[in-house]
Order: C-alpha cells, then structure tokens, then sequence
C-alpha cells in the first residue's frame, strides 16, 4: 500500500502542475462528429479551429468525441473536420460562448466511387504523439483478397509491419517479436481469449459487424494493460441510425447476414451472423466416416446504442461465436467465445468525458466422447476462463495544450483448467481465483508548434485468491516436480495466495513528437508492460484446447520494457505516407516448457514450466496510399526474436543456456497490398509476401529404445525452414446500377501455387528404422479459388 | 493426458489442401552419445542394449558398443553382471521382484579417443505390481463406420485398487512386436483406480485381425512415471512432429547419466517392469 500512496502523490502532484500552466478557457467548441450514411461515431477526425489567434487542432476520440478549448476573447473562427475519403467539413462560427456541435461527414466520392480527398490536409499521423499505431477499417479489409474470400481481420493485421504469423493456418498473431499470448484482443472493450476459428484458417470477427480497428505495437497509452505486445482494439457497428440497411455475403463455404438500423429517433441496434457449412459437402466424397462428421463454425453480433439527451450514452453489445467438430460418436469437439459489453458515456460539461464499461467474457471448451453406444467409455473434458471487468475512465480537455485521462480498472479472473465428467470416472482441477487492480493516468501535451509529448504512468497489481490448495516443494532443489513435491497448503475462499503489489507493477508510458516540418515528424517512445496471465501452450501454434493459467505460487508475471524511434513523412497532404520505425524489446519472466512437458489436464502445470527471458528488435517501414484509384501499402520489416532459458539443471535449461531464436523468428518480412478501381464496376487487388522461413530443429544423431528409432535433438530451433512468398489475386464487379444489386468478388489465394514450407519433418521407414526421409509439410499447396456474392440493401 | 492429435490432423485436412512432399536435406553431425537400454523383469532375465549414437539421415544402423562393463544393482547391491553377447546386447540371469529397486551401471574405457569414456549410472526404479489377466477373446464383427470387418480381440483385467500404479501395453502379431512410436501404449490409474476393464467399463479392445489364424499375444506390465514420460515423449517427438499442433522438438532424455556429471545424460532408459501375458488365436 505504500507503494500506492506514492503512486497517488505523483498523480496528484502532476495534475497540479500542469493545472498551474494552464490557462482558464471560458469557450469550448466539443461535440461528435458521425458518419452521415450510418450515424456511426468517428474516431480520429482531424478537427481544426482557425481564428485571428491563430489554428489549433484537436483530434476525436475513440467515441467520435472533441473538445477545442479558445482561448478568452475569440468570436469567430472557422471549424473544420477532416477525415480521409470524407468531404471536409467547414463552419463559420461566430457567436461567442461555448457551443456543442452535432457534425455529419459525407464520403467523398468521384465518378469511379473512389474516395478522393477536396482540400483538406490529413496529417494527424504527423501531429499525433502516437506512433507504432495501425488502422483498418472494415472498408479496407474487404478490399483484400483471403483465403476463401472471407474478409478476415486477423489475417489482414499480418500483412503490417512487424506482424506476423507463424505460418498459413496458424491461430493468432505475432507483433514484434512476441507470442500469441502476448496480444489483447478486444471487441467492444471486451477480452477475447481466442480470436481464430477451425483452428486458425478465419477470425472470429465478421467484417460485416466491424466498424474499424486499431492495433497498438508499442506506446500503448496507459488505459490499455495486461498484456506484453500488443493491444488489438475491435470496434463492433453501432447500428445505423439514419436508416435501416442489410448487408451480407454468400460465399462457397461460408455466409453471413447483417441488419441494422434505428429502433426510435435515440436508439439504433446491429445485429449479423455467419455460418460456415464446410460440412455440408462432405457425403459428396462418398465416405462413410465423413458422413457422420460435422465441421462448422458460427458466430453472432449484437449491438444497441441509446442516446439519452446530449451528455449521455448507452451501448450494449455481445458476441457468441462456437466450433464444433465431431466424429460420429467416437469424438465431440467445440469450443467458443461470448462476451458482453455494457457501456455508458457521460459528459460533465464540456471537458470532462466519462467512459464507464461493465464487461463479461467467457471462453470454453469441450471435448469428449458423449455419444458412445455402449455408455461405457464416455467422457467430457471441459475447460473455461470467465472475465468481469469494471472500468471507469475519464477524458479531461483541460486546455488547448493538455489533455488528460485517467481511470480505473478491476479485472476478476475464475479459471477453470479442467473438468472431466464421464460414466467410469470424474475429476476436477482445482480452479484459479484472481483479481486485476490498475489505475492510470495519462496526458497529452503539445509544449509548442513542434514538440508534443504524451506521458502517464499505469500501475497494475494482481492478487491470486484461494479457495485453493497449493503444492509445495522441496525448497533445497530448484527442480519443481513431483518428486520434490513435500505437502500442501490450503488457502480459504477469498484468501489471499499471493500478490504482486510492489513497484514492479509500475508502467510508465512515454511519447514524443517532434514536428520537423510540416509534413514530417520525428516520434519515439516508450512503454512497460506487465502481462499476469498466460496461456499454457507448448504447440508450434495455439490450439483451441490450450489453457490461461494466472501469476501465483509459481508463476511470476511476465513484464517488457520497449523502445522505439521513428520518422514518419507524408506527401500530398497525407494521401501518400510513409514511416520508418526501430523498436528493441526486452522481456523478463516469459513462461516456456521443460523438455517433453505434458500440458493438458496437468493438475499441478507448475512441474512443467520454465522461466525465461526474451529480446527482439527490428525495423519496420510502411509507404502507403490512402485514397484514390490506386491505395495500399507496402511494408518490410527486418526483425529478430529470441530467447534464453537458463537454469541451474539441464532440465531447467534449453540449448545450454544460449540465446535461441523463437518460433515467430522472422528476419524478412515484406508485404504488397495493393487496390484498383478500374471503373465504376470493376476493381482489381493483390496482395504478394514474402517471408523468411520460421526456426526450426533439425536433430544431429539417431537414438534408439527397443526397436524405435528417434532423432536426438541438442540445439533448438538451430535450422530454418525455406521461405514463404505468395501472391493473391481478386476481382468485385458491382451487379446493377451503382452496385444495388450486390457485388460479386471472385480471386485465388496463392495463384502461382506455391507450395509454402510450414515445417519440415522426419519419416522412418517400418521395416527399417534406419530408413529416414524428410518431408517439408506445406498447409495450402494448390491454388485456392473463391467466389462471393455480397448484397447490400 | 495427451493432445488428440489426430483430431486436429482429420480436421485440417478436411478443411485445406495441404501437402506432404519429400526433400533432399543435409544435417549436422552432432557429438557421439552411448544408448543404453535395458530392463530387468519377471518374465526374461536382465539385460541391455548398449550402443553409440550414428547421424541421424547417415542410413547406418547404431555401432554396438564393445567390451563394456555393465552391472545392475538390486537395492544398491550389485546382484548381476551383463555379459557382452555381440552386436550390442549385455545379457545377464537376474530376474527382478516386486517392491526392489533396481539400477544399471556401465563403463566404458577410455582406449578409444573417438567415443566419451567414464560410467554411466540409471536412476533406481522399484519394480511396480501388475494384476494377472483375467480372460483374452476374440469376436468377429462386421463392416460398420469407424469398424473395419475383422477379428477384434478383447481382455478383460482388473487395474490392482490404489492409486500410483503406471503400465505399459505391448502386442505381438504372430510372435511379431507392434511396439513403434504407433503403438506405444502407456498409462496410469488416476481415472481408473481399481476398475475392471470388462466389467465396470469397457475391455481392453487388444487388436483387431482382418484373417482367421493370427496369433495375438497380450502383455501388461507395470513401470514407472519416468518410463510412462520418457514413452509418451518418443511418441511425441516421433509422431506429432511437423504439424501445426506440434510441440517444440526436445531432447529424449531417460534415466541414465554421467557418474561425473549429471547434466551429461546417455540415450536411452533402463527400468524394471512386471509383466503378465495372454495369447489367443483368431478363429479360421
């Protein structure tokens, strides 16, 4: 707790300071500023105040939210919005006093229906502090060929710098040298502890239902916590409140359906499905195992948004995705994620704004043979992790040079690892209690024309609560094991196990930015990150079946210390950018596995974990266009990514202690996005990659045990496999008169077929165990074709 | 409890076009290791395998290992002496007993520079309990989905009551061992503490022969945690390897280390078991 007071004297004393520099602003200009054909909120909106005193911009938050603060005095000016592909808005105002403004922006469109840009400078990217930042609108992804022509959020982040996967069909995402785990993903502010479907091949976000996304490499801003690497923020639509309007998509193997629209004048509602029907083609094999196998995944969205008066909101929202997977009545599989998001947004005034959330989020899984004939063998493993999550944040625009946030957050975790139920035989792993307290403070400081600065500190703690009955181990051997295990201790409901409260739960936060001219900006930053829950995953790639195990007896929390420099440049107004950035990465903590650990249903999981630490640096570039005929991007990074595990034992040691390149080792990156629009009917897009190949472990001699050969293996991941490069192509032509009677979007993934090494391995021959060949594996070796049908009414 | 892998390879398969396809690949030789393998049992006397690692693409089998001293230990007492047979086999008389803790010993001179030298010394494994096997049978059922036609063969065998207990399952086709990675079978009685497979749950479902006339032979046998890990860990290496689910390739370590060094540890493991067998003929 005395760690705490000083945290809240530093607060305090920092508000005091810049509450001195400031200056008292009589005048506010704030409001929302929306999406004229739907009514959604626009964040990021480039707004501009200029009067006789001069320009002063402000950008709207998350909510489509601003405040300018003017200064005494001023009487008429003129207020612009500027947003890419929107016309900009432009107000004349002159009457004195505080205004709250409603703003509508309109696409701005040519004669083609491409988004153009009229007069407008969309720099923000030059003037915002925030760097390590990428935005895709759904918009966007759509216009990106994918596998099976589903648009696919997760798939689309890996063509930006410094993201990547540790190849085709892999689950999850790897940024900047950090493991799947290490990403929070959240839809509507809501955790989501598995964002793949059918292992990997689709997201679980239905673009239809996405409004846009951000994703954080680095310079989180304090708000954001608990996670090493990166914050993957998913905003659901909102409902269009200007009209109703159904959109959807039928594609070979999956469709999916969107409906929104207003309910009264203050309250729109969104609600879209999708389905997979995979299965559905399975008896044209004419095997008989197939026809009693089921393959398919479903999702639905929701959302409701209430407008009550001018200073307040309400949202609700939800998001229940499944698998399943069954074999006839030898195996049932599925597994699936529901959240729930609850949202009110207030305004005091006009420079406070209160977001205030209760969130839900649950993931499970089942696996199990529930219809066996005879009864006799049944069983059902199932596994679960539940989140509750209060936040409560404010935004203070306290004067046109300083703007502030600062919340709280409290995260209760209830693991549940395992659960097996069956005729023969039950048993329960213990569940895990625990509890995540952060608060933060942030604020945004434009020191003149040039520099800006964005500084906040986090402070998180995390408590592991009983009831719960703890192993313990021998505490003269540092090997943790069954057969050092002496005893146990039992804690009671509620009881504190163990806590993390010291000052290592501090996470300063910094940003800089200097404007070099106006069209060009020199960033850096930095950022510590402290991760408290893991997933306990010891696969090339995550799996549906892998469990999050939480910071207590035997698991310390994981933290990182990041920085990262860059100079961004645009051209023409910001239609043409471009940006380079460094980062260097060092982590402590990470959880890795000892050698053959055994992972699933482990009711004592702290015998086959190791600790360890990891680094990664890299350099990433990105020239994009935003609008026009032509838009996309280019991107290369040039990254490492490593590890070391150091113990005092060979069992609690890899490759002796030596750093080793982790499995996401990428040090060639590159990506082409690229889209045409040929006429009004008809556009074109690609994509092309290339990657290094990933580590991999080749063994250097042959081991035998009673007529089975083995390979032995002594360095990990000491070899690569080759490259990975592919090209994607696809089409959308508009079907009726500007497109009203849908769109068709046809395309191939990997045209030119190439057979992509996602790893390499060793076959032996039966009869002759000293026969081995090696085989390279590829996941998508042909050409994939696709061909979607999307309706908009 | 392990991963079911084969789910996860029939769903990926079901879903992608993926492909398998055979390379050309040069590996690095890595330093020479001695495999010592080896078990003391009721049923055969004590031996072991004791042979130097080759290259693992090299298409050489193994060299054995010549002239060896090779010990075992009943209670820290030495109780056998392994004789060199040949092509790498030590074989002792030594028959092992429930409840004793058996260990093997090797020595290798130092008067070939090309190999390490020294004494390598296996962990104690007590040597576990095993129930006799009660009835073995074989039924004949028809073509059905997730059954081939064909001669299934069943056992029926009461687990001994107390938790702690670990075996091992091994089959022979006309006298012919199914034991590679494939059929490697191991397991412990947290689930099924006292069951009788046959009665309170389903029997051991042994084998399945398309033809009449196979003779199926049946063994359980008791071993220890390290052995049940040290299998599960050549299963996992040897067969879930390459994939996408696969876990991260790992050192196969037993049981056998350097006297000198603990962390220099031999290929290999040598373990005690007790072992009960049955055997049945299908039906012409």
């Amino acid at each position: 707790m005395k760690q705490l007071s000083i945290l809240s004297r530093a607060s305090f004393a920092m508000m005091l300071w810049f509450l001195g520099t400031s200056t008292i602003h009589a005048q506010t200009l704030s409001g929302n500023v929306r999406d004229a054909s739907n009514g959604e909120d626009m964040p990021s909106v480039v707004m501009t105040w200029t009067s006789s005193a001069g320009t002063t911009q402000a950008l709207t938050n998350a909510y489509g939210y601003f405040v300018i603060n003017l200064p005494n005095g001023i009487k008429e000016g003129t207020l612009e919005a500027s947003f890419m592909g929107y016309e900009t808005y432009s107000k004349k105002l002159t009457k004195a006093g505080s205004q709250r403004l409603a703003i509508k922006l309109r696409e701005s469109v040519n004669e083609l229906g491409v988004a153009t840009v009229k007069g407008a400078k969309l720099n923000e990217n030059i003037t915002t502090t925030q760097m390590s930042v990428n935005k895709i609108s759904s918009k966007q992804i759509k216009k990106i060929p994918q596998f099976l022509g589903e648009a696919d959020v997760i798939k689309s982040l890996t063509l930006l710098p410094g993201v990547t996967t540790v190849g085709e069909g892999a689950s999850g995402f790897n940024v900047r040298g950090g493991n799947a785990d290490q990403n929070l993903i959240l839809l509507d502010q809501a955790p989501v502890y598995n964002s793949s479907h059918l292992f990997g091949f689709f997201s679980i976000f239905n673009s239809d239902a996405v409004s846009d996304l951000t994703l954080y490499k680095g310079g989180m801003p304090s708000r954001y916590g608990g996670r090493l690497s990166s914050v993957l923020d998913v905003r659901q639509k909102e409902g269009n409140s200007e009209r109703f309007s159904t959109s959807g998509g039928i594609g070979l193997l999956s469709s999916r359906l969107m409906v929104e629209g207003p309910i009264t004048d203050n309250v729109s509602a969104m609600i879209a499905g999708r389905r997979s029907y995979f299965d559905l083609f399975f008896p044209l094999f004419d095997v008989d195992e197939l026809d009693q196998t089921s393959l398919y995944f479903y999702d639905l969205n929701a959302k409701v948004n209430a407008k009550l008066g001018d200073n307040d909101r309400l949202f609700a929202s939800a998001y229940f995705g499944r698998d399943n997977v069954s074999l006839g009545e030898l195996f049932a599989f599925g597994w699936g994620n529901w959240t729930g998001t609850l949202r009110w947004n207030h305004t005091f005034g006009d420079q406070f704004f209160m977001n205030t959330s209760y969130v839900y989020s649950d993931y499970t899984y089942q696996l199990g043979s529930p219809k066996d004939s005879s009864g006799a063998t049944d069983f059902l493993l199932e596994s679960r992790i539940r989140n509750h999550v209060n936040t409560v944040g404010f935004t203070w625009f306290a004067n046109q040079n300083h703007t502030v946030e600062f919340g709280v957050q409290n995260t209760f975790y209830d693991f549940n690892p395992g659960q097996i139920t069956g005729r023969a035989f039950e048993k329960t792993l213990q569940e895990e209690f625990a509890d995540e307290l952060a608060f933060y403070v942030s604020d945004d400081w434009k020191v003149n024309d040039r520099l800006s600065l964005s500084y906040g500190l986090r402070y998180s703690s995390f408590y592991n609560l009983g009831a719960r009955d703890v192993r313990l181990y021998d505490p003269s051997t540092s090997i943790i094991s069954d057969e050092t295990a002496t005893g146990f201790e039992s804690y009671a409901d509620g009881e504190v196990i163990r806590s993390f409260t010291d000052l290592n739960g501090l996470e300063p936060r910094l940003a800089l930015n200097y404007r070099l001219t106006e069209q060009s900006a020199w960033k850096i930053s930095y950022n510590r990150n402290r991760q408290y829950i893991h997933l306990i995953s010891n696969t090339t790639s995550a799996t549906p079946v892998d469990v999050w195990r939480p910071a207590g007896t035997y698991i310390e929390p994981a933290t990182v210390n990041q920085v990262a420099t860059g100079w961004n440049r645009n051209w023409l107004d910001g239609v043409i950018r471009f940006s380079v950035e460094g980062y260097y990465k060092t982590y402590e903590n990470l959880v890795d596995y000892k050698n053959g650990a055994d992972l699933i249903f482990s009711e004592y999981i702290e015998t086959e974990l190791l600790t360890g630490e990891g680094r990664s640096y890299g350099l990433e570039f990105l020239l994009e266009k935003k609008v026009g005929k032509l838009t996309g991007w280019a991107a290369y990074t040039l990254g490492r990514s490593e590890l070391r595990v150091e113990g005092d034992h060979f069992i609690n040691t890899i490759n002796n202690g030596d750093w080793y390149p982790s499995n996401y080792d990428k040090l060639h990156d590159f990506t082409l996005v690229a889209n045409y629009q040929v006429s009004r009917r008809w556009d074109v897009s690609a994509n092309f990659i290339y990657m290094s190949g990933r580590a991999i472990t080749y063994p250097d001699g042959r081991g035998e045990f009673e007529g089975i050969t083995y390979p032995v293996y002594s360095n990990r991941n000491g070899a690569r496999t080759p490259p990975t490069h592919r090209l994607d192509l696809g089409a959308t032509y508009q079907l009726g008169k500007n497109g009203q009677a849908g769109s068709l979007a046809f395309g191939g993934y990997n045209v030119y077929a190439r057979r992509n090494p996602y790893s390499v391995f060793f076959q032996q021959d039966l009869r002759d165990p000293t026969n081995i060949s090696a085989w390279q594996l590829s996941i998508l070796a042909t050409v994939v074709p696709y061909l979607t049908y999307n309706f908009k009414f | 409890m392990k991963f079911p892998s084969f789910l996860f390879g029939l769903a990926t398969l079901a879903i992608v076009t993926s492909c398998q396809e055979e390379i050309d690949l040069e590996l690095p030789d890595g330093e020479t290791r001695i495999i010592i393998n080896g078990a003391v049992s009721n049923l055969e006397p004590a031996y072991a395998h004791i042979k130097w690692t080759q290259p693992y693409l090299s298409g050489v089998e193994n060299q054995p290992v010549i002239g060896a001293e090779a010990y075992v230990y009943e209670d820290g007492v030495v109780a056998d002496t392994l004789i060199d047979m040949g092509d790498g086999l030590y074989q002792g008389d030594l028959f092992g007993e429930q409840g004793k803790a058996y260990h093997i010993a090797v020595t290798v001179s130092d008067a070939d520079e090309s190999h390490p030298n020294g004494t390598w010394l296996s962990h104690d494994e007590t040597m576990g309990r095993c129930l006799p096997i009660d009835t073995m049978y074989s039924i004949e059922l028809p073509d059905a989905p997730f059954q081939p036609a064909g001669h299934y063969v069943y056992a029926h065998w009461q687990e001994a009551p107390g938790e702690g207990d670990v075996y091992r399952i091994r089959q022979w086709y006309n006298d012919s061992l199914a034991n590679l990675p494939y059929n490697i079978q191991v397991f412990d009685d947290s689930f099924i503490d006292g069951i009788v497979f046959g009665t309170d749950i389903q029997p051991f479902d042994v084998a399945r022969a398309q033809e009449g006339g196979v003779k199926i032979e049946f063994e359980i046998g008791s071993i220890s945690t390290g052995l049940q890990s040290y299998l599960e860990l050549i299963q996992d290496q040897t067969l879930r390897a390459g994939s996408l689910f696969s876990p991260p390739p790992a050192p196969i370590v037993g049981n056998i280390f350097h006297e000198d060094d603990e962390n220099d540890w031999a290929l290999g493991y040598f373990y005690s078991t007790w072992r009960q067998r049955a055997v049945v003929v299908t039906p012409q």
